[in-house]
């Protein structure tokens, strides 16, 4: 049989673990700060708190803290000392005037988590704080955590300079001129009330039915009480500040709601829900038109209200959260972000590789209309772009119009990155922009695909200033082992988009031989054949007819398997 | 929140404890003939017949928890506050719970009623499970059975007392110094009004009557601090009646606390002018329901709670029927929160002296006059809660009594049905001033041997008199 412990000895030991608890409430607030709530590194701090208090209040019941002057302290002994520094525990405690913390026996773990989440969260108290841990303590109403603080509180921004003796104010308060009770004979009519209220006096008494409510009654105002525990009022806040603007157009009050609605909209786009951001951006239009007559400051709050909204701290909403919405609500982002300036292209095109598709594509679309306003913040987003963010926004320029965008397609082509530089010519193919002479450097480009695309797109139709580059290109182009079958595509491109003028050069070029045939002059016999087939012209049959002849046979065969079938 | 108590409930047990929650509810604001009482009866015997239960259902409190027949209830977001008020009815009765046997599914109805009616009323008795356990006794009430509890502190009314009068005085300067540091710095912190309305909550929450006598306090000299506070308070008891969540009523209270911070904007001269205010003079007194918006936003507050917060002050004096100011030309009705400060604003003003007018009307001649404009200037269902709440001759009433004496109203205690007032008697001392006498139940008195019989004659404003109906009621 075990002999119990020494009082003395069962007070270290219980005071020890005490201690050992609040190193566990600080590790845990600690790593709480540190980490994401789900890390590892915290459910093990929280699962170590719990387990000891739980230990603890078994044994004990309950334990009971008091705060004084930054030290903690259980049955009057000290178990933690502070420094009096902000951000620490019991700096933190005494500061909201915590006085006693009592934690029960049947605690839950939940309640812990919530003890040590409040401890982190008000353990620095920002000028201005809405709350403190008293106030959380208070709204997470936990069964098995009490507290007991002062009632009145220092504000953190100083002292108020609120009057009064809290021990005698009742006494210091006048409710009228205190005429006293002697002025009131019993029996004598009261002092002569005045209308309207005076027909309220004859209202004598109410019928006992009317202070009853009816079932109907009684389950109508269940009813409102349940719709408004659940009411979200941004409409009706909206509604009442373009109220007031409608009354009041003053532009300190234009500042404040404007501030408001800010917040308000980066409240919706956390949650995407883009319908009650269309609404504040519409009301905000709608203010805009009310107000802009008051002053020019409308004008330029607007103004600035819409460039802060384009920043990218506001934007940065945007970037997750996509998978929990569904698409259609997607597409009621669109008609958000069109009222957004131009200048917010900097920051949603930043954010496009991070976006999923549907919501990507919703973004691409409003870059190309917001850009369409004003290129220039597009400009400036592209000189700023990586290869990979390039690859993106390049083929934006397909849908957008204008010389500006299209010299801007030009510039990409001459972009260090093949990748940018075939979406450059893919989107002027697109946009059928035709620029011969901007291309024919294209024709030259160490990618095959992109000369080659560059040459059908210049043989698309017929044109004498491609004409002119190919021939060009043609006649300087050295023969490869490799390029062989893409000269001949030249040629034939040549073919499609040539006119009588590249004859000369073709005729030239098949015709010219002798009797021992090079690889180089046959290939390119061979172009020139096809060019001219492809040509179809009285000149150029004439031209191959007489090749078919030629006694070089060289000539003769190019000729001959161009007219073939 | 938000749901209604049958999408709420998961198991039987729940299902019995949201029963048993919805019987005290109902009591609590209905006639007990009303149907909705009626209906909860019912819902609560239909549950015990349901479960067919062999052996008694108890409802049991242990170290902080509730059980109902020996399972924990866990703590789900949408029964928390059921749990909550049934922890804190049993705790205030220092009850450790309550024992029904099966028959308790097949008795009458009005003895079901009778028993917890009892429940309700007994928080007053110095021992409430002996009073419980003696009364249910000699009514012969075997299927139902107290647990009484051990080691339950209850909180002493003087204690109470001083909390209320702390609470109230620590609230008003809260809100003085809100609209002060707005004043003079452009803006101002929250968090100590926040502190003040969970304090007033918590006040609510252990004594509701003593808690509307705070509205009973008033200061002509410096009536806009007093009124925002009575405000606060009229508004979280009428809020609390109809159910409101706490976190609904936390945000319910600050909107009672800063309703009129616009009238910071307006001249100290257009406040305090007697006599008429010229048409300039309405006009800018008119504004600061607007005014009070801007302050708030103003405020150093999360957007989420000013979300919470500007619509009902902005309301304040916009009537039931969209008439009144200012002018709505967007909303279409005016929301709960908005309503409830409405009635708790004209209550409390129209129950107030001020230099604009010589007189101000008794607390039952307010509701009264309320009464006339239900449906128009208020709403009919809220303000005729707010009638129910506040009683035929609200706390605070100064009553002459056909004896020649006078007194005031404290409560209506529950051993007489809450229909007869509880009044402290008052008399005039040796140098004129008005002392605190006898407390007295006005229906007891006439049972008493030897007793003068006391009949209400007519009521009047105490501030008539000067007299501060808290100072006596408080202590």
């Amino acid at each position: 049989m075990t002999q119990p412990l020494p009082r003395k000895q069962a007070l270290r030991n219980t005071q020890s673990g005490v201690r050992s608890i609040i190193s566990s409430l600080l590790l845990a607030v600690k790593t709480l700060s540190l980490y994401a709530e789900d890390h590892s590194h915290c459910q093990n701090a929280l699962s170590r708190l719990h387990k000891e208090l739980e230990e603890f209040l078994n044994d004990q019941d309950t334990l009971v803290l008091e705060v004084r002057d930054h030290q903690i302290l259980h049955l009057g002994e000290v178990v933690h000392q502070g420094q009096g520094r902000d951000g620490e525990l019991a700096f933190a405690l005494f500061r909201d005037g915590i006085m006693t913390l009592a934690f029960s026996r049947g605690l839950e773990p939940e309640e812990t988590r919530m003890f040590a989440k409040i401890l982190e969260r008000y353990k620095s108290l920002p000028t201005g704080a809405e709350g403190d841990i008293v106030t959380a303590l208070w709204e997470s109403e936990m069964t098995h955590i009490e507290y007991e603080a002062v009632e009145n509180i220092l504000e953190v921004d100083g002292p108020s300079e609120s009057p009064g003796d809290p021990q005698d104010w009742l006494g210091s308060l006048s409710p009228r001129g205190g005429e006293g009770l002697s002025s009131l004979k019993p029996g004598e009519p009261t002092r002569d009330l005045k209308q309207p209220l005076r027909a309220a006096v004859q209202f004598s008494t109410i019928e006992p039915a009317l202070l009853q409510l009816t079932e109907d009654e009684a389950r109508r105002l269940e009813e409102m009480v349940r719709i408004e525990e659940k009411r979200d009022a941004a409409q009706e806040i909206l509604n009442m500040l373009a109220d007031i603007l409608k009354q009041r157009q003053e532009e300190d009050f234009f500042s404040y709601v404007l501030d408001y609605m800010v917040d308000e909209l980066r409240t919706a786009f956390a949650a995407k829900d883009f319908e009650i951001a269309l609404k504040i951006l519409k009301t905000l239009n709608q203010i805009h038109k009310t107000c802009r007559h008051a002053g020019p400051w409308a004008v330029s709050k607007v103004r600035s209200f819409l460039l802060r909204i384009s920043e990218p701290d506001f934007l940065e909403g945007l970037k997750t959260g996509w998978s929990k919405v569904p698409e259609a609500r997607i597409a009621d982002a669109k008609e958000v972000l069109l009222f957004f300036p131009p200048v917010a292209v900097l920051h949603l095109g930043a954010m496009l590789p991070k976006v999923p598709p549907p919501a990507r594509a919703v973004m691409e679309e409003v870059i190309v209309v917001l850009a369409s306003r004003d290129i220039g913040p597009f400009q400036e987003l592209l000189e700023a772009s990586d290869e990979k963010l390039l690859a993106i926004l390049v083929p934006l320029l397909a849908k957008m119009n204008g010389e500006h965008s299209a010299g801007l397609l030009l510039h990409m082509t001459r972009k260090a990155s093949e990748a940018v530089r075939k979406e450059a010519l893919r989107a002027i193919i697109l946009r059928r922009l035709w620029v011969p002479q901007a291309l024919a450097p294209l024709l030259n480009d160490e990618s095959p695909f992109i000369r080659q695309l560059t040459a059908r797109f210049l043989g698309s139709r017929k044109n004498p200033a491609a004409e002119a580059l190919l021939v060009e290109h043609l006649s300087k182009t050295r023969i490869s082992k490799t390029n062989g079958e893409e000269l001949i595509a030249c040629f034939k491109v040549l073919g499609k988009c040539g006119t009588s003028e590249s004859i000369p050069f073709l005729s030239d070029t098949l015709l010219k031989g002798g009797l021992i045939s090079r690889f180089r002059d046959s290939l390119r016999r061979r172009g020139a054949a096809l060019a001219l087939l492809a040509l179809d012209s009285e000149e150029s049959r004439a031209v191959l007819k007489k090749a078919c002849s030629s006694r070089f046979p060289g000539v003769r065969n190019a000729a001959q398997d161009a007219c073939k079938p | 929140m938000g749901k209604s108590l049958t999408e709420m409930r998961s198991t039987w047990e729940e299902a019995l404890l949201c029963d048993l929650f919805r019987v005290i509810q109902a009591i609590r604001i209905h006639q007990d003939n009303n149907q909705l009482v009626k209906r909860c009866l019912s819902a609560f015997q239909e549950t015990v017949a349901r479960l067919n239960p062999r052996e008694d259902i108890t409802v049991r409190v242990s170290e902080g928890r509730l059980f109902v027949q020996g399972e924990k209830i866990p703590y789900r977001k949408e029964i928390l506050r059921i749990i909550n008020s049934t922890l804190l009815l049993f705790q205030r009765r220092a009850l450790e719970g309550l024992r029904f046997q099966p028959a308790a599914g097949r008795i009458p109805q009005e003895d079901l009623l009778a028993f917890m009616l009892l429940l309700v009323r007994c928080e007053e008795k110095a021992d409430p499970a002996a009073w419980l356990t003696e009364e249910t006794g000699k009514k012969g009430f075997s299927w139902a059975s107290v647990l009484k509890g051990v080691d339950i502190k209850r909180r002493s009314v003087e204690n109470l007392r001083e909390k209320a009068k702390s609470t109230y005085f620590h609230a008003m300067n809260s809100v003085r110094d809100v609209a002060q540091r707005i004043s003079y710095q452009g803006y101002a912190g929250i968090r100590k009004s926040k502190r003040m309305v969970q304090n007033m909550l918590d006040c609510l929450s252990e004594d509701e009557a003593l808690f509307v006598c705070l509205s009973t306090i008033k200061d002509y000299d410096d009536y806009t601090y007093t009124h925002s506070v009575n405000v606060a308070v009229l508004s979280l008891c009428l809020g609390n009646r109809i159910g409101l969540s706490r976190n609904s009523l936390e945000h319910l209270g600050i909107c009672g606390l800063f309703h009129d911070l616009g009238k910071v904007d307006v001249p100290r001269e257009i406040l305090t002018k007697p006599g008429q205010l010229t048409e300039g003079e309405w006009e800018v007194m008119q504004k600061h329901p607007m005014a009070s918006v801007m302050q708030i936003l103003k405020l150093r507050a999360s957007h989420e709670l000013k979300s919470k917060i500007l619509l009902a002050p902005f309301e304040h004096h916009v009537k039931y029927n969209l008439s009144g100011y200012p002018k709505v030309e967007l909303k279409k009705e005016v929301s709960l929160f908005g309503r409830i400060l409405q009635i708790a604003d004209v209550y409390d003003a129209v129950t107030s002296s001020r230099a604009y007018r010589s007189y101000a009307l008794s607390p039952d001649q307010a509701v009264r006059h309320m009464m006339k404009g239900s449906g128009t200037d208020y709403d009919p269902i809220l303000l005729k809660v707010f009638a129910i709440m506040m009683g035929t001759y609200p706390v605070g009433s100064l009553l002459e009594l056909d004896t020649g004496e006078f007194g005031l109203v404290v409560d209506y205690p529950m051993e007489t049905g809450g229909t007869s007032p509880r009044i402290i008697l008052l008399e005039q001392g040796k140098e004129g001033e008005i002392i605190r006498g006898e407390t007295i139940v006005l229906a007891q008195t006439s049972k008493e041997a030897g007793a003068r019989q006391r009949s209400i004659l007519r009521s009047l404003n105490p501030s008539e008199f000067g007299i501060q109906p808290a100072k006596f009621i408080l202590g």
